[in-house]
């Protein structure tokens, strides 16, 4: 799993490429909390180059929504391929989470 | 009387307050179907949401909206590992992508299952009102609830004033009961959907298979209750079933079934889940012909075969060539669960005069998919082994593979297969050296 971060303005965003499972999960949830420890609750997830999430992948996407969520913060989700996105849907994720076609436009949705 | 009054009333609380005591890091079994209590779910739920609880383990057989609505709500999957014996439409898509896991399971071994291998700190259960002698009734749900009431730390049992009262072994006294919350609702009930063309030749050849003084067990799901209309010309069936559904109601009202020609439990329905309509469990209820007893007892292949004639009817998904049938996964997933299937299928073959029928369309997806393959698709899960199978009944016929070579079996199979597909799965019965 390949994390990077970059922000713009009060947003975080961070890609995830490579596979999100029992293995990584922890990876990237320490590197979510580390983000939001930090002060910034608005993140977006670019999703792009992630070619799967198990169920652990999933638990953390919502602990963590749950965090930001609480402090009037958001994670948006990105860019997902169409393996993820039916993850998601299965799971009944995509009603608990906001989802864009693209990065900009996550990003835009903060201002709107 | 008033004493057990008394302990009603000092037992009794509000859901909230019945559920505060729950701590972090349990594990939580609540009754099946009908009896999932839903002022507790919810409740719990509430308190999840709220932050005060999580790293529950949940377990559920065939969970229905109750629970779905609630402790297996998406949202609270982060808190919630949940687990579920039975798959249902409730659980499935969890169960496919890793937020559920199916526990596999004979449903008569799930009391000792659940005793043995669960730590349960809690079980929350829907039961009818206490009677005046402290009891109360498990109502539609027995099964392993019964059991896990005796075992856990704590039972909290929300009374519903439409839980039907019924007999057998299905009472709890007021003293073995830790807190009483009243919550009077309808019980869920269970639609299964419109008979389909195939229904018609399937019931009748089943029917042919089913002597007078049967005693029966019927399956869950549409094709058994279909199955069950065309009983109406039978005389004094009797019924010692897992699950107890609508269309045993009309057998019963109709005369069909007496239970007169049974050797256990003479006279009386015996099920240990009953799944239905408000109409059903009203007539359930007060009703001393239904008796309900934990799923060891009734789902025991050696109970099962004490009485003479059993026929065990059942469905299927998939059945391959040489016999065996998957009933329980579909594309390589998860999609039900073994149930009490084999149990049943056993314990009939076992009775004096007794069948195990195994029915199923011979199609899917409106006559595109064949049922029967010659091998079963990969992944897919063997709930009855073939040396089990006994009769297997499709639309175009009916076959007994008893003591039939590998040979005669694939033959047989491939008889009541759509005849669209008999050519090519003969051809493959050839390439495989079954013929």
């Amino acid at each position: 799993m390949e994390l990077t971060e970059k922000k713009s303005g009060n947003i975080s965003i961070l890609g995830l490429t490579g596979r999100l499972d029992a293995y990584s999960a922890t990876e990237v949830e320490k590197k979510l909390d580390g983000v939001i420890q930090s002060g910034c609750v608005k993140l977006v997830l670019n999703l792009e180059g992630l070619e799967y999430i198990s169920s652990s992948g999933l638990r953390v996407f919502l602990s963590q929504l749950k965090k930001v969520r609480k402090q009037q913060g958001d994670i948006k989700l990105a860019c997902m391929k169409p393996n993820i996105r039916e993850v998601f849907d299965i799971a009944g994720f995509t009603q608990l989470f906001n989802i864009f076609e693209t990065e900009d436009a996550a990003n835009i949705s903060y201002n709107s | 009387m008033q004493t057990y009054r008394a302990q009603y009333r000092g037992k009794l609380t509000t859901p909230e307050q019945a559920v505060s005591g729950i701590k972090s890091g349990s594990t939580l079994v609540h009754g099946l179907a009908a009896a999932e209590p839903p002022a507790l779910l919810q409740a719990i739920a509430d308190r999840i949401r709220a932050g005060g609880l999580s790293n529950l383990s949940v377990h559920s057989l065939l969970p229905t909206e109750n629970v779905s609505k609630t402790l297996l709500s998406p949202d609270l999957a982060d808190c919630v590992q949940a687990f579920s014996w039975f798959v249902s439409k409730s659980s499935r898509s969890a169960v496919r992508v890793g937020l559920n896991y199916y526990v596999p399971n004979h449903f008569h071994q799930v009391p000792r299952l659940m005793r043995e291998n669960l730590d349960i700190d809690v079980t929350v259960t829907a039961v009818s009102p206490m009677d005046r002698a402290g009891f109360f009734s498990f109502g539609t749900a027995n099964d392993y609830t019964s059991t896990v009431a005796r075992c856990c730390k704590r039972l909290i049992v929300e009374v519903n004033k439409n839980m039907p009262r019924v007999f057998g072994d299905a009472l709890l006294h007021i003293s073995e009961v830790d807190a009483v919350v009243e919550h009077t609702t309808p019980l869920i009930e269970f639609k299964w959907p419109g008979p389909k063309s195939e229904d018609d030749a399937i019931g009748k050849l089943v029917a042919e298979l089913v002597p007078d003084g049967a005693t029966l067990q019927l399956g869950f799901g549409g094709l058994p209750n279909v199955i069950a209309m065309k009983l109406m010309g039978h005389k004094d069936l009797g019924i010692h079933t897992e699950v107890f559904g609508p269309a045993m109601v009309e057998l019963i009202r109709k005369g069909v079934v007496t239970g007169r020609r049974k050797n256990l439990h003479p006279m009386k329905n015996v099920f240990t889940v009953a799944e239905g309509t408000g109409e059903m469990y009203r007539f359930m209820h007060d009703n001393p012909s239904m008796e309900s007893y934990p799923v060891s007892y009734t789902n025991n292949p050696d109970v099962i075969a004490m009485n003479d004639n059993m026929v065990s009817i059942n469905s299927i998904i998939q059945v391959d060539l040489l016999g065996q049938c998957n009933a329980e996964s579909l594309a390589g997933y998860e999609y039900s669960g073994t149930g009490g299937q084999l149990d049943y299928v056993r314990g009939a073959y076992n009775s004096r005069g007794g069948k195990s029928i195994l029915a199923f369309y011979s199609t899917a997806r409106k006559g595109q998919v064949s049922r029967v393959v010659p091998r079963l698709d990969s992944g897919a899960v063997i709930t009855t082994p073939r040396m089990d199978v006994h009769y297997l009944v499709t639309e175009h016929g009916a076959v007994n593979l008893k003591g039939k070579s590998t040979r005669d079996r694939a033959l047989d199979i491939i008889s009541i297969a759509h005849p669209r597909f008999r050519d090519s799965l003969l051809r493959e019965a050839e390439n495989i050296y079954l013929l």
